[in-house]
């Protein structure tokens, strides 16, 4: 009875103090841990890895910052510091990051280099360059044109994101985690007996070897019930076409050759350090180049009529995945020569390459003061338009043709057909010998290098840069229509339309344009994606759920809509029934956009009928029967996959530290085995004897 | 767990009788056979001992391992290898013992070569796995992520 009161009470009292106590877990408090580190991953292709890999459980090292060249110099030579430490985690200014110096350290310290951390100090700290795509980008098969001279069009690339990594690379870019890191390792690293501050950057990445080993192993499974595995994903999107949905030529009407005029633009860029929630890069190349492919399909949807009247058809193409070898350009081609150009209806007439006039590419726009205008080959090219065009907009300068290309998709439009059919006109920043963008394919290329402050940009604002686009894509849509289709007009295109686009492309793609121009019962597909900007990121197929392909297909199917329908009173109802009669064009529902609209116009809801296509942008070489992966022919980009990425600082206790915690526990062990001994000797206890069965 | 109730139980008995001495020790002496007693079947119902079986049932024993070890099962020699050995060529000679040192003597063989077989495979496998290309893959029975 006693006892049992006791039990009840002591119950009773432990139970209120676990309740009152704030229970943590010890790891908690032994790690403080950065989410907002960039990462850097591991990418496939044909023959080689490239990127960066830790261990399962993480990288972890001795914590050492390096600020600039002398402090870095002066690491190297501490032969002393070196050789006493097992395991390194080097923090490096981004400013230092090129391949000098990444050379120096792996092979000054060799395997006791566990990892790289670098950091950004602060926004106004920027290096004045930063690249980690190849000095002459996109140049490292057979993919692009056979031109005579290598230009280093990117000349302060370092070409770091193509090199493989044994350890982890992570970025800090934010202010805060800079200036905290800093002060742990001023409080912990001010000598060597003092205990010092460790990291552990943990990015492991499922994919190894090629991407034929690991496209294989994604379908090995030895289980019966389990998933198997995935190791990698092949890299591709959706390219996305459409034009005026009036000119369609369907069977049996013959295409005649040389009507279609092919203007493209890419969607995609990429950088060595990705993060989840993050700016992603791509303002100049390729978003600029988007917002000008968007308003010109407007300017060219307004003159719908003129245009019509021609058999010139004006077709507008984006493609996704071509900053890795031209993936995106070389699927479409392959479309395109097997006749499934233009997909999805086997009644419309196909396009070949030799129904193509010409090819216009907008790329690589920054905000510059003069435009560059390539063309290739000069056998073809119409020199008219090229006057035409310089004529209309002095601030275009044309290139003296048969010069090397930049990067471009045109490259593979060119060299699948042996230059001999059509021209490529390149509309880009980029002169004879540089691309002007010094952050090309970098995660700094946002839309501060556009003389853009994100937190003051409105839905309405009108930028330096939205008058820019006007003022360059109004003459280029002139010249379009003139020398193309025949037509004299005049073109002009509301300056809060480009206004719109800016913000929704570089601020929040929920925005109220793409509400007004796609179909709300399906409901919105891109609240998820409130006030992010569209991602300029390597896509893999699977199409991830990035909104840039929903958003494109509605906005540019909007911009060149039929607009005969703008003045016809449609129930939602009735415009669904529509596309039962007509299986060449898509109709929807929409609110309606309104600097769109003409002023005559004003109903409660707007039938919109368009034609759209999508078509999945992967490499040929992944959709091929029986591809051998290994071989070049087609490029085989994949990226790996993976699960968890994270960055924490703890301490590293010093020698004596540890030795103190060893000894302590050894005689905690013999002590608990004296004490079982004892109570053993001392007690009738049957639980404390040995058994006998 | 007999004992210490037989030991309690002496003692209980040492306080209540005079002549306690007596008891106790035939008890004392009880506990001893006792404990034989339950030894002797504690054995039984755990390990079967050669030393009660009868030859035949030895030979019988032996010859099972032997043919059981035919079926990919090499442990079964390995074990009728150890276990038989004493009664293959330490023990005096009976009849069945011939048949049953050849039985010995053949599962050692068979252990032995399925050691090498084991082994060379091993060996085999960790050098030539990433070099039989595709094979190497499909022969893997956990696919390792991260490397090759």
């Amino acid at each position: 009875m006693m006892y049992s009161l006791f039990f009840a009470i002591s119950l009773f009292y432990s139970l209120i103090f676990i309740s009152g106590s704030q229970s943590k877990r010890v790891g908690d408090e032994m790690y403080v841990s950065f989410d907002r580190a960039r990462y850097c991953v591991r990418r496939l292709n044909a023959t080689h890895e490239i990127g960066c890999q830790s261990t399962t459980r993480g990288n972890s090292g001795r914590m050492y910052m390096i600020e600039n060249d002398e402090e870095f110099k002066t690491y190297l030579q501490g032969d002393k510091m070196i050789d006493s430490v097992t395991s390194f985690i080097i923090v490096m200014n981004v400013r230092l990051f090129d391949s000098s110096h990444v050379d120096q350290l792996m092979n000054r310290l060799q395997s006791k280099l566990n990892g790289l951390l670098l950091y950004l100090k602060s926004n106004s700290s920027r290096p004045e360059y930063f690249s980690s795509d190849d000095q002459c980008p996109n140049h490292r098969y057979s993919y692009y044109l056979n031109q005579t001279e290598t230009v280093n069009w990117n000349s302060k690339g370092t070409g770091l994101f193509f090199r493989s990594f044994p350890f982890p690379i992570m970025l800090i870019d934010e202010k805060d985690d800079y200036e905290q890191l800093v002060r742990f390792y001023r409080q912990f690293n001010s000598s060597h007996s003092s205990p010092a501050c460790g990291l552990e950057l943990k990015t492991f990445q499922n994919a190894a070897h090629t991407s034929k080993t690991c496209m294989r192993r994604n379908d090995i499974t030895h289980s019966l019930i389990d998933l198997p595995e995935m190791f990698c994903d092949p890299i591709g999107g959706l390219n996305i076409y459409s034009k005026l949905p009036q000119m369609i030529t369907s069977i049996p009407q013959e295409r005649q050759p040389k009507s279609v005029v092919l203007i493209l633009a890419a969607t995609d860029s990429f950088q060595m350090f990705t993060k989840i929630q993050g700016s992603t890069g791509g303002a100049q190349q390729p978003a600029v180049a988007l917002i000008s492919l968007l308003t010109l399909a407007h300017l060219v949807g307004q003159v719908q009529d003129e245009v019509r009247k021609q058999n010139k058809e004006l077709v507008f193409l984006t493609i996704d995945g071509d900053t890795l070898d031209y993936s995106g350009s070389i699927k479409f081609l392959y479309d395109m020569n097997r006749g499934s150009f233009p997909g999805g209806n086997k009644n419309e007439q196909r396009i070949k390459p030799e129904h193509i006039h010409s090819i216009i590419e907008l790329q690589a726009l920054s905000m510059t003061d003069q435009l560059w205008l390539h063309s290739y080959p000069s056998s073809l090219t119409n020199q008219t338009f090229i006057n035409t065009l310089v004529s209309n907009q002095p601030m275009i300068k044309p290139i003296s043709p048969d010069s090397p290309l930049p990067p471009a998709s045109s490259q593979i439009f060119l060299r699948e057909t042996s230059s001999s059919l059509f021209p490529a006109y390149i509309l880009s920043s980029a002169d004879a010998t540089q691309l002007n963008n010094p952050y090309y394919h970098s995660f700094f290329d946002d839309p501060s290098t556009l003389s853009i402050d994100l937190s003051t940009l409105e839905y309405n604002s009108t930028t330096k840069l939205s008058l820019w686009v006007k003022r360059v894509v109004e003459p280029l849509a002139q010249t379009l229509v003139e020398s193309f289709v025949g037509a004299r007009v005049n073109v002009n295109i509301q300056q809060e339309i480009i206004n719109n686009l800016v913000y929704c492309i570089l601020k929040n793609i929920n925005c109220p344009l793409i509400h007004n121009v796609s179909n709300q019962s399906v409901g919105n597909t891109f609240v998820p994606f409130d006030e992010t900007p569209m991602p300029f990121t390597i896509n893999s197929y699977p199409t991830a759920k990035t909104p840039t392909f929903p958003f494109i297909q509605y906005v540019l199917s909007y911009f060149l809509r039929d607009r005969s329908y703008d003045f016809l009173n449609f129930t939602r109802l009735s415009c669904k029934e529509r596309a039962s009669n007509d299986s060449f064009r898509s109709y929807r529902f929409v609110g309606g956009y309104l600097p769109s609209l003409s002023e005559n116009s004003s109903l409660p809801g707007y039938c919109v009928r368009s034609y759209l296509r999508s078509v999945q942008s992967i490499s040929p070489a992944f959709v091929i029967d029986g591809y051998d992966l290994s071989q070049t022919t087609y490029p085989a980009w994949t990226e790996s996959r993976w699960t968890t990425i994270s960055l924490r600082v703890f301490i590293i206790p010093t020698g004596t530290h540890e030795v103190v915690t060893l000894i302590i526990g050894i005689l905690l062990f013999s002590v608990s085995f004296f004490v079982l001994l004892a109570l053993r000797h001392f007690t009738k206890l049957s639980l404390l004897q040995p058994s006998c069965s | 767990m007999s004992i210490p109730k037989t030991r309690w139980r002496c003692e209980q008995f040492h306080q209540s009788r005079t002549n306690a001495n007596n008891g106790c020790q035939i008890i004392n002496a009880q506990i001893h056979s006792d404990y034989e007693e339950s030894t002797v079947e504690s054995n039984k119902d755990n390990m079967v001992s050669l030393e009660k079986k009868s030859p035949e049932e030895r030979l019988n024993i032996c010859r099972k391992y032997y043919l059981g070890g035919f079926a990919f099962l090499p442990l079964l020699w390995l074990i009728n290898a150890i276990w038989f050995y004493k009664q293959a060529f330490k023990v005096e000679p009976y009849p069945q013992q011939a048949q049953i040192r050849t039985y010995v003597i053949r599962s050692a063989i068979g252990t032995l070569a399925w050691l090498l077989i084991i082994t060379i495979w091993n060996v085999l496998f960790q050098v030539f796995r990433t070099k039989m290309g595709p094979a190497g893959d499909y022969l893997t029975f956990v696919v390792p992520r991260g490397y090759y």
